[in-house]
């Protein structure tokens, strides 16, 4: 019986990576497989992580398995790609491109330009390529993988728990007040498109509802504090301090609250490997309004409204129009939950996942 | 098809006395005798916790298969604090009864908390909704029980709107203003009332919808009346404030002291008030079942005090036994019960209590005959006979819309909120539709207020009460044509055979509208010339004076006297049947008055209604007899909806929406007739929706069509000339 190991970088709890990997680990298991999960650090112990570097005694036959978890530069995991002396695949999320970061951290600059060696990657020849959605999908095949080993695995997320905790009603008794909410998630990045979501918001709140807000939910990292500046700057200069939220990282717990108080789910990135808040908002039937651009328009289909343009006053209008409209609202969720329902609960993950595998002979 | 028909409840066991559970049991029974019959429900008793208790899986009991699934989410503090969070809400913005304003207010809660509210309420199954995924197709019809629990609003949406039926229960309650129950409620094929008071408060949170009152089965065997020295009034039911019984006392000892007699008051039931200390009033302790019915029956009279029944069973049970009744005017569904019945009185007050009893006490026979009535209503509409007649009709009326859809892509939902108008209705690509709208009534109206309106219509010459009679008969077709009317612009309307006015009444008061009236009283052929009449209406509820000026002239031979291109609605009801000779001359006249895009709005009886066709099966004649009017007075040709759809499109009018519905409770046919004709009809074709009294149909008119040549089919002419009659008349009423 072959045994398959699931190597990636950083695995911390909670976060979209490790969702994926030990969803995928969880699938596994499931199936009876001999599988464990490989990397260099990591800050959970249910399920067992082991030290990258013991990763070439468990891969001992031609016959085993890597899954390299591929989300940043890293040469030891590439080396391992080349080297190890058994079949070997990658899960491609994204990079985000290093232009992003210019002007705000060297750091991701160098380490998102070090991400993008797509080359390298199809160079290794490895016997499956997986990649997040058919954006990525389509990198790969450009830096030169072979279509008939490249695969859409959508990632593993953490909606089925979502479901089930309760909320954190501190969230729910600050925000559930009968003012429309406007929610983003997704981490305080430069690729996020902020800036574009307040200067929508700034019309909407202005124009249309004065009794809103937007909430912005995600991690700000020091090493971007620029970044996080001119977002404030810019709320301020748009007169909007009382209406606009930066909630920082939050629990899953208050995650779940800021889904069920949220009104519409606003989002205006510039780059999305695949995107998971979008499947979240989808299984909340949370109406979704967003700008199109790179793998938004295939996770969310026909699922919400995707403008093309990126027009400050077409956004606000959307979330005028659906926070009038009950009806229109209510099918879009609805087709949001149909569509998450779908394509993208963890079991259907998992199906495209093990078909996956199967086409590469597991 | 398959002959399997599920029932699915939150829980299921002998020991639970909930209501919405009994109901549910109880159209197990029905439906065991034609169908294989399950119950889906869960491992619960207890529902403050819907903790698994029960053993999993099938078990069979008197008859029907019940299944039992895993309750997955029970109900947590958190659901309580949730709970509390919606109360917070609904009083924030002002309580209940928005519906009743014809725009309900809903909780401002987004989909996701709303839906985290009725998973956490429990009980929520997983593995039901995955047995109602994977199993649908091997029902014939999946019927879901009340609206607040998971188990029907998860499970409606795992479920094929053509498998769903739903019962929802519903109470004007805080939860019932959630929007996700409205669209839940839009996902079954058709929904099952309990009554009609209740369908209107559903139509008023959930806007229209498809759906039939089904009720639920009274025990209605008439049994020997105790004998008792002296007459009595009964009450039955628990003996508490909320059901109005410290009022009922005040009352009756009131009326005993100022009216003295040998009357008693006698109650049965748990007592949590103290009953007065009076010889006149007897308080019997619990009862068995036998002896509440023996105590129905020889009880002189019946009194509901309660203002809160949502169906009130012992009420419909001492109908059943012949009984009269006395009921509170606070409960919608005890008015609609006594009004629709002749059973007995409603009472407001003490005045109106006291004069219901002195009524009573001189005129015993005349409430006698009101008891037989409420027999007659409770054995036609509550026995278990007909109520399973109902759910059966409603089984197979979603098997036959299934089957008729198997070929069909999908079903679609519609997402209408439109109560502005009385009935919006989607146009479809069918103008057919299988069903009649259920009726929306006005904005700050209620039907018996309305029927109130109308009932107190006097019209001058006319006699006071023939009107009354036909207002209360016809009140219930006056209001589908109303919602045939378009209400958003502002039309000219003409309106033929205006006489005696009803119409004209509702017109005036609900639509913003330029009214032209005709009518026909016979008199001179072929005037030709404009004749014009006045007549005085006065409506006796608002003290109001309508003067009516009307055309003369006879809608079959003469020109209208209108202008090409005059009108955007022309009214043409209950006179087409009446015309002898040339129906076609009416319809082309009609079509060049009105504008393009204008409305023909028609109305007539059904010739091939459920009570012809009864009839006609037992041998009886359908045919109108002679009138003392003349030829005009009778009813000379009627139509099916058939012919109607026929006629008017070889005429080029495009057909809108053409249904059948029945307005009132007056056949000549016996109920058990009716019912047995209807299910001879569904074994010989599958469209059991033309069998209603009237036909209601609206037609367009547009460039094209208005061009179109007068067609005189040669179905409905024996030659193609116009004939012309020549007869004398003597002026017909418009009935």
């Amino acid at each position: 019986m072959p045994r398959i190991a699931l190597l990636t970088t950083n695995i911390t709890t909670g976060d979209a990576v490790s969702n994926d990997v030990v969803g995928m680990y969880r699938a596994l298991e499931r199936r009876g497989a001999t599988a464990r999960i490989f990397a260099s650090n990591w800050s959970f112990e249910d399920p067992q992580v082991w030290p990258a570097v013991e990763i070439a005694d468990f891969l001992r036959s031609p016959e085993d398995l890597l899954v390299y978890h591929y989300s940043m530069g890293w040469e030891y995991g590439l080396e391992l790609l080349r080297e190890l002396p058994c079949r070997t695949s990658v899960k491609y999320h994204n990079v985000t491109p290093p232009e992003f970061f210019i002007g705000y951290s060297e750091a991701h600059e160098k380490s998102c330009r070090e991400g993008r060696r797509l080359e390298e990657l199809a160079r290794a020849d490895c016997d499956l390529y997986m990649s997040a959605s058919e954006y990525s999908s389509w990198e790969l095949l450009l830096a030169g993988t072979e279509r008939e080993r490249t695969f859409v695995v959508p990632p593993f997320h953490h909606i089925d728990r979502l479901n089930s905790i309760e909320p954190d009603e501190t969230v729910l008794d600050a925000f559930q007040d009968g003012r429309t909410n406007l929610l983003m998630v997704g981490r305080v990045f430069p690729n996020k498109g902020h800036a574009a979501l307040i200067e929508a918001f700034a019309i909407y709140h202005h124009h249309y509802n004065s009794e809103s807000r937007l909430l912005l939910v995600g991690k700000e990292e020091d090493s971007l504090a620029g970044y996080s500046k001119e977002l404030r700057e810019l709320v301020a200069a748009r007169g909007l301090q009382k209406a606009v939220v930066f909630t920082g990282g939050v629990s899953d717990e208050a995650l779940k609250a800021y889904y069920l108080v949220a009104n519409v789910f606003v989002f205006a990135s510039e780059h999305e490997g695949f995107c998971v808040p979008l499947v979240e908002a989808m299984a909340m039937k949370l109406p979704i309004v967003t700008y199109s651009s790179t793998a938004i328009p295939g996770t969310v289909g026909k699922a919400g409204l995707v403008w093309k343009e990126r027009d400050p006053v077409l956004l606000a209008e959307s979330v005028e129009r659906l926070t009038k409209d009950a009806a229109l609202a209510e099918a879009l969720g609805r087709a949001g939950w149909q569509r998450y329902t779908e394509h993208f609960t963890n079991e259907r993950i998992e199906e495209r996942f093990l078909a996956a595998l199967a086409a590469c002979g597991l | 098809m398959t002959r399997r028909v599920a029932i699915v409840v939150q829980r299921c066991h002998p020991h639970i006395v909930g209501g919405s559970e009994a109901l549910a049991w109880q159209w197990a029974t029905l439906l065991r005798e034609t169908y294989e019959t399950e119950v889906l429900t869960t491992r619960a008793l207890d529902y403050s916790t819907w903790a698994n208790v029960l053993p999993a899986g099938v078990e069979e009991r008197e008859g029907v298969r019940v299944r039992r699934f895993d309750v997955t989410t029970g109900r947590s503090h958190y659901w309580g604090r949730l709970y509390a969070r919606l109360l917070k809400d609904f009083q924030a913005q002002g309580g209940g009864g928005a519906h009743k304003l014809g725009r309900p207010r809903f909780l401002p809660w987004s989909a996701a908390l709303q839906e985290e509210f009725i998973r956490q309420q429990g009980p929520y199954s997983a593995p039901m909704l995955d047995y109602l995924r994977t199993h649908q197709d091997e029902y014939r019809a999946i019927i879901f029980v009340t609206y607040l629990y998971p188990t029907a609003y998860f499970g409606l949406r795992e479920t094929h709107a053509h498998t769903a039926l739903f019962a929802p229960t519903l109470h004007d309650e805080p939860p019932a203003y959630l929007a996700a129950y409205r669209h839940a409620a839009r996902r079954a094929s058709e929904l099952l009332w309990l009554t009609d008071a209740e369908r209107r408060l559903g139509e008023g949170l959930w806007g229209e919808l498809p759906g039939r009152v089904v009720s639920m089965a009274v025990e209605t065997r008439p049994r020997v009346p105790v004998e008792e020295a002296a007459p009595y009034v009964l009450y039955c039911g628990r003996i508490d404030p909320n059901k109005g019984c410290a009022r009922l006392f005040e009352h009756f000892a009131r009326f005993k002291d100022e009216h003295p007699s040998d009357l008693r008051l006698v109650l049965i039931g748990e007592q949590s008030l103290p009953i007065p200390a009076r010889p006149d009033v007897e308080y019997r302790g619990f009862a068995t079942h036998e002896e509440k019915f023996a105590l129905m029956a020889g009880a002189l009279l019946f009194v509901m005090p309660s203002d809160n029944e949502s169906f009130s069973i012992v009420t419909m049970e001492a109908m059943a036994q012949s009984t009269p009744v006395l009921s509170s005017g606070g409960s919608e569904v005890l008015v609609d019960h006594v009004l629709h019945s002749g059973a007995g009185r409603v009472y407001r007050d003490y005045e109106t209590f006291a004069a219901s009893l002195t009524e009573l006490l001189a005129d015993r026979d005349a409430w006698r005959e009101r008891g037989a009535r409420g027999r007659v209503y409770t054995v036609a509409r509550y026995s278990a006979e007909h109520v399973r007649a109902r759910l059966v009709a409603a089984v197979e009326a979603t098997a036959e819309r299934r089957a008729a859809t198997t070929t069909e892509t999908s079903t679609t939902h519609t997402n209408m909120t439109g109560t502005s108008a009385l009935i919006s209705k989607t146009q479809t690509t069918t103008a057919r539709e299988a069903t009649p709208p259920t009726l929306v009534l006005p904005a700050g109206w209620s039907e018996n207020s309305l029927r109130e309106l109308l009932m107190s219509v006097q019209v001058e010459g006319g006699r006071a009460d023939e009107l009354r009679n036909y207002a209360a008969s016809d009140f219930r077709r006056f209001l589908y044509t109303l919602a045939l009317v378009p209400a958003e612009t502002h039309p000219d309307i003409l309106e033929l055979g205006a006489n005696p006015y009803f119409f004209t009444v509702l017109l005036r008061k609900f639509r913003d509208a330029r009214l032209e009236l005709a009518n026909f009283f016979g008199g001179d052929e072929a005037k030709g010339d404009e004749q014009r009449g006045s007549q005085d209406v006065f409506l006796h509820l608002t003290g109001e004076t309508l003067t009516c000026v009307y055309q003369h002239f006879n809608m079959e031979q003469d020109a209208f006297p209108y202008a090409d291109d005059s009108f955007d609605v022309v009214l043409f009801c209950e006179i087409i049947e009446h015309l002898l000779a040339d129906p076609v001359h009416a319809l082309s006249e009609i079509k060049r008055v009105l504008r393009p895009s204008g409305h023909l709005i028609l109305t007539t009886p059904n010739a091939a209604r459920l009570d012809n066709v009864a009839r006609l099966l037992a041998g009886e004649n359908i045919y109108d007899p002679y009138s003392g009017f003349g030829p005009y007075g009778r009813h000379n040709r009627e139509y099916t909806t058939r012919d109607l759809q026929r006629l008017l499109e070889a005429n080029g009018l495009r057909i809108e929406t053409l249904y059948t519905a029945d307005v009132n409770d007056t056949h000549a046919s016996t109920p058990e007739a009716l019912d047995a004709t209807r299910r001879l009809v569904a074994k010989t074709r599958t469209d059991l929706a033309d069998l209603g009294q009237y036909i209601f149909c609206r037609a367009l008119v547009d460039e094209q069509t208005k061009l179109a040549p007068p067609v005189r089919p040669a179905w409905l002419y024996h030659t193609s000339h116009k004939p012309r009659p020549h007869i004398t008349l003597t002026p017909p009423p418009k009935r």
